[in-house]
């Protein structure tokens, strides 16, 4: 339908001195049986930047999400096509070790999902999967994961119970500790909070605040204040396609298509 | 207006929760009751197997005591018929006395003894012939009699009648025979099938007469060397091929009769420390119980040596406080009475040793009715015939759980033998090898299918294209509906032949496809551009592909083995080598088919705890870098633990009732024997088997049913501690 235009990231990046691009994401898509829910995206998101996928429901985010780490294979009949570089790597080039791919990848569920294990499992099963088995070395990770998304001070004393026994909001938080604890360089974060209250919502907007210097995070939502709160960088997404992708204050205030505008306007969607 | 259609409208509301509040109790109600009579129900079977077996455990008593008559002299010997109707004692004069005791009144039948002859003592013939009687005199006189009676039906209440009959073979030996010079101090008397054997002793010398059966014909053999001619006690085996003689020293002899010929076949002690003063023989002649004159009982029984049988210990009998006067055998089973000169009668079970009864019952003489149901005591003064009810005396805990010495065996054993070509076979009931078959086959079973079939619904629940997942899943329900007869016929009428041929194929097939799949794994993973993720076709062809190749490696290598290794063949090499007997119907048969039959229900189950296992869980691992399989092990496993568990559980309890599996695959033979290579027999396959040739009410029939009680609380325990551990592991890992 459009022909998109390439965001003009190189050209903003200029006046910052260190704007790598972490996700090189060329001509992909994402085909479910005979349907295609993504048609050729292409895009470079920024290193240690927040970038957020906007979009009406069904345009494909999460699908396009999915890509960067390669759980769209777990779908049947889900194919990928096109070029995706993370940190200059393809992760479709053979040999390419999946395990490796999603420690470097990390992702965030839309609905909290701990194992039934203990708090301290649950944040060790990475490191453990990854063959970290030193007991000290677990308990600093484990420390400081949980220090990071600020749930330490609340289950300090209760690292061996269950973490079915949190609330929705901690458990939330306690899934991004435990993404974060295989230490990834980037974090795919799909609705992380559209399951929460404002005030747990607010926390892990903090938190994706305070993590942004080291991550390259990407972040699907449906709050645009959201978006326009934490992320740096937005790509609005309609029907499959990439309209627009943006430095966030710029597409919020003035952006390039009219799509995009009638839709952060509340027009459509 | 308003108002009204207000209260109109909540009345119809108030209607229609009452309505609703009626349907959910009623629901409330309809459940409960059913949930309610399945629990009934099974509490029901449960009473009524447990009533079945109680009496088994209820022991032996002695009833109603009657006194039929105040019997004249002094009885030397008494009786009864299988009905009870006549009671009779012959006193020291050498008249039977026959009391009615349905009719009343008596009768008196002489022995054509001499006027001032006196009868001195008697012995009866064993089992079922005890109104067999020798009777000796204080002339060195022995007669042959006995008591003859028979029923007569047509009378409004049936009667018997008896009659003395008298015999004199003794007659035709008259010139043989040497006279004893005084009374007759003592006396065997027995006959068997083919032999009968008639002992009697006085002043130092004895005197053997063997008849032979078939032809009639009494003769005086030799008496062999080293015979002390004047024993304390002496008795006749009820088979009329040997005689016991106990010294005063407390040794015992036994002579053998073979071919009308005497020969001392033991000489031991008896094992007691005073002299003996009686001696019997059990029904069946392989057991031999003395007492003494402090009262101490010595059991004996005839065991299988290495040179041919010897007579061991048996279990210890209660022992008496007053010298022991009588042993009376019991007519049909390893009863024994014994009564001391206290007045005191016990009843013991020879077999287990065990005490049956316990009662001060005064007299000279004890006699069993032929069916065992009474006892008749003759007194100086009186006749009585006592109620005894021994109707599983061969029960015990040790009998049915533990190991007891039974005749003819080499050694103690637990041994299930329920009936035996003849009447005075001894009934031999440990539940031990039908517990241990049960076991046995249910541990085969589970070793092949637990491995199998938990492999399997993991690789259809976690690996498998959705293609495959959907052809398996119901060709594998499709197994569990094969009727197990099917499986069990198939099984030991194809497979079993087919194993015994191709057993070292199967065997190597057995140990190389694993070994072939350690060895590749690493191989495939070196191999560049391997998949791990589950890629449909590719997948199972590496599978396939390999037990095909582990198939044609054993087909090649079964064929050396055989020529190398065993000599031509593993089974006789098994047999000569190891000592290892291999029947063609064995564990390993059972193992596969009841595996066969228990595979798709732990395939079905686990598969679908290990599919329910929420898809999040399962990618929240994946995205952390988990591989496939770390994932199924750290995180869908034990989050399914609960379920496989308690699939695996059902499989055991499928496994331990199979009936017809275990039934035509086996050969039914209750051993006591881990061997992979022989077969055992279930306690469902023994029910199966043994119920419908059980008398009713029967020892055997009541242990059946015990076995069936057992079965019954062991699935029962199973199924408990399944729900528990299920339950703990659902606490634990549970929670999705
Ligand atoms: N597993 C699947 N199989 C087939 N089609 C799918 C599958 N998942 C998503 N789709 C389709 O792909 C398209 C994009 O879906 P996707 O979940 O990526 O949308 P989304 O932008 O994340 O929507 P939302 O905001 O509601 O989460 C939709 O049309 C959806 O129907
Ligand atoms: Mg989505």
């Amino acid at each position: 339908m459009l022909e998109m235009t390439k965001p003009e990231v190189t050209r903003r990046s200029d006046a910052d001195e260190t704007m790598e691009t972490a996700l090189d994401v060329q001509g992909v898509e994402v085909w479910y049986g005979p349907s295609r829910a993504v048609h050729g995206v292409s895009m470079q998101l920024p290193a240690r930047r927040v970038t957020a996928f906007i979009g009406p429901s069904g345009c494909g985010k999460s699908t396009l999400l999915r890509c960067f780490n390669r759980m769209n294979e777990l779908i049947p009949d889900c194919r990928v096509t096109g070029g995706i570089h993370i940190h200059g790597r393809d992760i479709h080039a053979p040999g390419t070790a999946l395990e490796e791919l999603r420690r470097e990848v990390g992702m965030v569920f839309q609905k909290s999902n701990p194992f039934s294990k203990t708090i301290y499992d649950n944040v060790a099963y990475g490191p453990r999967v990854h063959g970290n088995k030193d007991r000290h070395a677990l308990d600093g990770l484990v420390e400081s994961c949980l220090k990071r998304v600020a749930l330490w001070d609340e289950v300090k004393d209760r690292l061996k119970s269950s973490a079915l026994d949190l609330s929705g909001g901690q458990q939330q938080r306690l899934c991004i500790a435990r993404a974060l604890a295989v230490d990834p360089r980037v974090l795919l974060m799909d609705e992380p909070a559209s399951a929460l209250d404002p005030r747990s919502t607010g926390r892990i907007e903090d938190l994706i605040t305070e993590l942004r210097d080291q991550y390259t995070i990407v972040i699907v939502t449906h709050n645009m204040q959201q978006a326009a709160r934490v992320s740096d960088f937005t790509a609005f997404l309609y029907e499959g396609h990439l309209v627009e992708f943006n430095e966030t204050q710029r597409l919020f205030t003035k952006p390039d298509h009219e799509q995009t505008n009638d839709y952060i306007t509340g027009r459509f969607g | 207006m308003r108002h009204s259609a207000n209260q109109a409208l909540g009345t119809r509301a108030g209607g229609l929760h009452r309505r609703r509040l009626l349907a959910d109790r009623l629901a409330t109600w309809l459940i409960g009751l059913g949930g309610l009579s399945v629990v009934l129900a099974i509490l029901l079977i449960f009473v009524f197997v447990g009533r079945v077996a109680l009496p088994l455990f209820q022991g032996s008593q002695l009833g109603r005591e009657q006194s039929v008559s105040a019997a004249s002299g002094t009885p030397m010997v008494s009786g009864t018929d299988s009905y009870q109707d006549l009671v009779w004692s012959l006193d020291s004069t050498g008249v039977l006395h026959v009391v009615d005791a349905v009719r009343g009144g008596s009768q008196d039948l002489p022995l054509p003894l001499d006027s001032l002859e006196r009868v001195v003592c008697v012995a009866q013939e064993g089992g079922l012939r005890t109104d067999h009687l020798a009777v000796g005199t204080d002339r060195g006189r022995v007669v042959l009699a006995s008591v003859r009676t028979w029923r007569i039906l047509e009378a409004a209440t049936p009667f018997s009648q008896a009659e003395l009959e008298l015999e004199d073979p003794l007659a035709a030996l008259d010139s043989l025979l040497e006279e004893i010079p005084g009374p007759v101090e003592g006396l065997a008397f027995a006959r068997g099938e083919s032999a009968g054997l008639l002992a009697w002793h006085g002043k130092g010398r004895l005197q053997v007469a063997v008849e032979d059966r078939e032809m009639g014909q009494w003769s005086l053999p030799v008496l062999p060397e080293g015979v002390d001619e004047s024993p304390v006690a002496l008795a006749a085996a009820p088979n009329g091929e040997r005689l016991a003689l106990a010294t005063g020293s407390g040794q015992l002899l036994l002579l053998q009769v073979e071919d009308g010929a005497l020969s001392l076949v033991a000489r031991q002690p008896l094992g007691l420390s005073a002299s003996p003063t009686a001696l019997a023989f059990l029904v069946g002649s392989k057991r031999l119980v003395a007492g003494d004159a402090t009262g101490h009982l010595a059991s004996l029984v005839e065991v299988q040596g290495e040179a041919g049988s010897r007579w061991i210990a048996a279990p210890l009998l209660a022992a008496h406080a007053a010298p022991v006067t009588r042993l009376v055998a019991g007519p049909r089973d390893r009863t024994l009475l014994s009564a001391d000169a206290g007045g005191g009668v016990k009843l013991h079970y020879a077999t287990t040793g065990r005490t049956l009864v316990e009662k001060s019952l005064p007299g000279r003489h004890f006699a069993f009715s032929p069916r065992g149901d009474a006892l008749v005591v003759a007194g100086r003064d009186s006749l009585r015939r006592v109620e005894l009810r021994n109707a599983h005396p061969e029960i015990s805990w040790r009998a049915l759980f533990g190991s007891l010495q039974y005749e003819g065996y080499a050694a103690p054993g637990a041994v299930w033998q329920s009936t035996g070509g003849s009447d005075d076979f001894e009934p031999k009931f440990s539940l031990l090898p039908l517990i241990f078959g049960t076991l046995k086959g249910t541990l085969f079973a589970l070793l092949i299918s637990v491995p199998l079939a938990l492999l399997g619904a993991i690789y259809i629940s976690q690996f498998a294209p959705t293609w495959l997942a959907r052809t398996v899943k119901p060709a594998i329900e499709i197994m569990a509906a094969l009727p197990s007869v099917i499986i069990g016929f198939l099984a030991g009428l194809v497979f079993a032949p087919w194993l015994e041929e191709k057993l070292t194929l199967v065997l190597s097939f057995v140990v190389i496809l694993p070994l072939l799949i350690l060895f590749m794994v690493p191989v495939w993973q070196r191999m560049p551009g391997h998949k791990l993720g589950p890629k449909g076709l590719p997948q199972l062809a590496q599978g396939l592909v390999l037990t095909l190749i582990a198939f044609l490696l054993a087909w090649l290598v079964a064929p050396l083995l055989d020529a190398r290794l065993f000599g031509g063949s593993l089974i006789q090499w098994l047999q000569e080598r190891a000592g290892v007997v291999y029947d063609q119907r064995n564990s390993l048969v059972v193992g596969f088919a009841l595996g066969f039959a228990v595979i798709p229900i732990i395939f079905t189950m686990a598969e679908d705890a290990l599919g329910n296992v929420p898809e999040a869980l399962v990618n929240a691992s994946l995205a952390l870098g988990a591989s496939r399989w770390t994932t199924v092990y750290r995180v869908v496993l034990p989050a399914a633990a609960a379920g496989v568990f308690a699939a695996v559980m059902i499989g055991l309890g499928r496994a331990i009732g199979e009936t017809m599996i275990v039934l035509m695959a086996t050969g039914n033979t209750p051993l006591l024997d881990p061997s992979p290579f022989n077969g055992f027999r279930a306690m469902s396959a023994c029910i199966a088997v043994e119920i419908s040739e059980a008398p009713l009410g029967g020892t055997l029939y009541r242990v059946l049913f015990f076995t069936a009680l057992l079965l019954f609380l062991f699935t029962f325990a199973i199924n408990s501690v399944a729900a528990f551990i299920g339950e703990s592991l659902r606490k634990r890992h549970g929670r999705l």
